[in-house]
């Protein structure tokens, strides 16, 4: 079986052993039919998206075309569960230098919001999720920082406004999504 | 009927030369049309040539000169084709022969004129690495070796006219109309150079030290800007470490073209052993995607490359290079494949490899003469498979570059596979073997 061990370091080991069992051969269809996923098929595997990734020149775990390569393979659960998903900062310049046009960081969304559907959400987002349910700031901010601002004579910050936001994470699904798959 | 045994070739590259060549040897007439000052075409700006290494111009020479002596064949030099009517067997073919302001029959070639032409411009032939006067050769070896001014660059001071002592300028020459009437075309147009600079992070025309891999071969070459001795040109100094990028807007399909341009992986490895034999201190990586080397006996020269001459190849298509400004030293970054790593490495010199494309004029030449292009621009064949060197026009017929990627050797092979369908055409109307 393939050894895997979430978001460390040992993702980016390669010389795994692949199952014929662990590939989803489907799995590059179902990509390439969601919006911005399209050109999945036409990646050569020529490395210029890791390259010129400023997170992949920061951290040994996240590589881009190897997301891309997984996901070719149909190594599905393996990508799904990859919490290096999450490390894509969105900036595309991957997409800008991509030779084969392949949208890079669009089927990187696309790989997230299946993970989300599939229930693979590591734990820091869903920490992120529930603040803002709960005060409408994606950060709390803690209450020293509150008294320093009056100390200051700073004006108070606005409110964050949970209500109207729990009904619009409502009718998003948002929020039972992250209820269903909350451990 | 005289007329019609006689052919026209478009284009004094390599393929144009040969297809000459044979028709010529076989009693046709042929008319040699090229644009520029001199036939020879890229062949003529190259170091040596693979697989074997010779010098390319020491073979390519002997081929021109043939083709200057030979009585069958009528240079038209620094001349265009502007209108082609009738059909296979009889076209009637209008010439413009430009005005070089001097005398072909009187030029003796010694180049007193330029020695004190006081205006100097890019040389095209280095790739504008080197300059020439406004009165010049493009290349020692030009075939026909005859001044020719640039009207464009002339700042008509008259000094050329006064040390010339055969009396060959002339600057009241006009454009000439040629009237021809030929049975067969030739159309053999070659290639030209991707724009690198909308590569933009690989900083062509940017850095100084990165180049084209013309520009590259001009610098390696003994009849090149240094003199052959290879050093860097921001300053001078001798390269200690050379890397070549592969596909530079070849096989993408953004904003360059889908095809393999074919001749570089195996020129990227060429070049790299000329370096090692230059100075064998100077390390060369080529960083690629595929190695395509599917000629013969290409594998083996990389594979000689690499054992006998220590040439590196590192399989990933770096993201990005950034020079130091204080040094004019270059970083690549790219992510190593085979390992799986993002890493940088210093080069003195970077060289790209940009994708070998159609002439944009021959998109002008091909309304002349009336040929389908395909989706990039070469001249389409009739059959891919059963008339690559035929086209929509009966009659006329493609070699070389011009028709789609290939190197010298298939060049070659091509050009005289043309000129025999051409000279079909001249047996069919002449019922005989020209003699
Ligand atoms: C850097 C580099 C290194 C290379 N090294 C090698 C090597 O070592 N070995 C090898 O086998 N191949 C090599 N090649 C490939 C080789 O250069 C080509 O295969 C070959 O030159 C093609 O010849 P050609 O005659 O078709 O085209 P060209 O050499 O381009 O000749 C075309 C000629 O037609 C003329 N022309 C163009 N348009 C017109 C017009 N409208 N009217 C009249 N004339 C016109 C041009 O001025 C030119 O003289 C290299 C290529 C590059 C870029
Ligand atoms: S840059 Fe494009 S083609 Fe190259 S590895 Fe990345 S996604 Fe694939
Ligand atoms: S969009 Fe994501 S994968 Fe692409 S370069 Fe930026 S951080 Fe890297
Ligand atoms: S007339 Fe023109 S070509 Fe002749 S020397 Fe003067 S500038 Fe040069
Ligand atoms: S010959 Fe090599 S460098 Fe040139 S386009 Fe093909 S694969 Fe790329």
């Amino acid at each position: 079986m393939l050894q895997v061990e979430k978001g460390g370091a040992k993702e980016t080991e390669q010389r795994a052993v692949l199952k014929i069992t662990d590939m989803d051969p489907k799995f590059k269809y179902e990509i390439s039919k969601i919006p911005g996923g399209e050109k999945i098929m036409l990646c050569f595997q020529c490395g210029t998206c890791t390259s010129d990734c400023p997170v992949a020149r920061f951290s040994g775990a996240y590589r881009p075309r190897q997301i891309i390569r997984m996901t070719q393979l149909g190594l599905k659960k393996r990508v799904l569960e990859s919490e290096s998903l999450w490390l894509c900062a969105s900036c595309f310049t991957c997409t800008d230098r991509c030779p084969q046009d392949v949208k890079v960081a669009d089927i990187i969304r696309v790989l997230k919001n299946l993970a989300v559907k599939e229930g693979y959400v590591p734990p820091v987002f869903k920490v992120l999720a529930s603040s803002i349910l709960d005060t409408g700031y994606a950060y709390r901010i803690p209450e020293m920082r509150i008294k320093k601002r009056e100390e200051l004579g700073l004006p108070s910050l606005p409110k964050g406004n949970p209500q109207s936001l729990a009904k619009l994470t409502e009718r998003i699904g948002f929020k039972k999504l992250l209820e269903a798959k909350s451990e | 009927m005289e007329a019609n045994k006689s052919i026209l070739v478009i284009g004094g590259g390599i393929a144009g030369i040969q297809a000459s060549l044979d028709l010529a040897s076989r009693g046709m007439k042929v008319y040699l049309v090229e644009k520029t000052p001199s036939i020879g075409g890229r062949m003529s700006q190259l170091d040596k040539t693979f697989p074997t290494m010779d010098c390319s111009m020491c073979i390519l020479a002997p081929k021109m000169i043939e083709c200057f002596r030979h009585p069958n064949i009528t240079l038209l030099t620094y001349s265009e084709v502007k209108e082609v009517k009738g059909s296979a067997g009889n076209f009637r073919v209008k010439i413009l022969k430009k005005p070089r302001f001097v005398d072909l029959e009187k030029c003796t070639g010694c180049g007193e004129c330029a020695q004190h032409c006081p205006v100097e411009v890019p040389n095209e032939f280095d790739m504008g690495l080197g300059v020439r006067k406004a009165i010049y050769v493009p290349f020692p070896q030009a075939v026909p070796l005859k001044y020719t001014i640039d009207d464009e660059n002339c700042i008509k001071c008259r000094l050329c006219q006064r040390m010339c002592k055969a009396g060959s300028i002339d600057y009241d020459q006009q454009p000439e109309t040629i009237d021809l009437n030929v049975g067969a075309i030739v159309v053999a147009t070659g290639f030209e150079l991707f724009d690198a600079r909308t590569r933009s992070e690989y900083g062509y025309g940017k850095y100084q030290n990165v180049l084209t891999s013309l520009e590259f071969e001009r610098l390696l070459s003994a009849s090149g800007p240094t003199g052959g001795h290879l050093l860097r040109l921001s300053d001078g100094r001798i390269p200690r470490r050379i890397a070549f990028i592969q596909c530079v807007g070849s096989r993408s399909l953004k904003g360059g073209v889908s095809y393999c341009s074919s001749a570089c992986c195996v020129y990227a490895t060429k070049e790299g052993i000329l370096i090692r034999e230059h100075n064998p201190e100077c390390e060369v990586y080529v960083f690629y995607n595929d190695l395509k080397v599917f000629g013969k006996g290409f594998q083996e020269f990389v594979n000689r490359a690499k054992d006998e001459w220590g040439v590196k190849y590192v399989r990933a298509l770096p993201g990005e290079v950034v020079e130091d400004p204080k040094t004019g030293d270059l970083t690549i970054w790219y992510e190593d494949t085979t390992e799986n790593v993002t890493k940088n490495m210093k080069a003195d010199i970077v060289v790209l490899c940009p994708a070998l494309v159609p002439r944009v004029a021959s998109k002008e030449l091909a309304g002349i003469l009336g040929l389908e292009l395909d989706e990039f621009g070469f001249m389409k064949s009739k059959d891919p498979l059963f008339a690559p060197v035929d086209t929509n026009r009966p009659g006329i017929y493609i070699c070389g570059y011009c028709q789609g990627p290939k190197d010298i050797p298939e060049s070659v092979a091509q050009a005289s596979g043309s000129a025999a369908r051409a000279a079909e055409v001249i047996i069919v109307a002449t019922g005989k073997e020209a003699h």
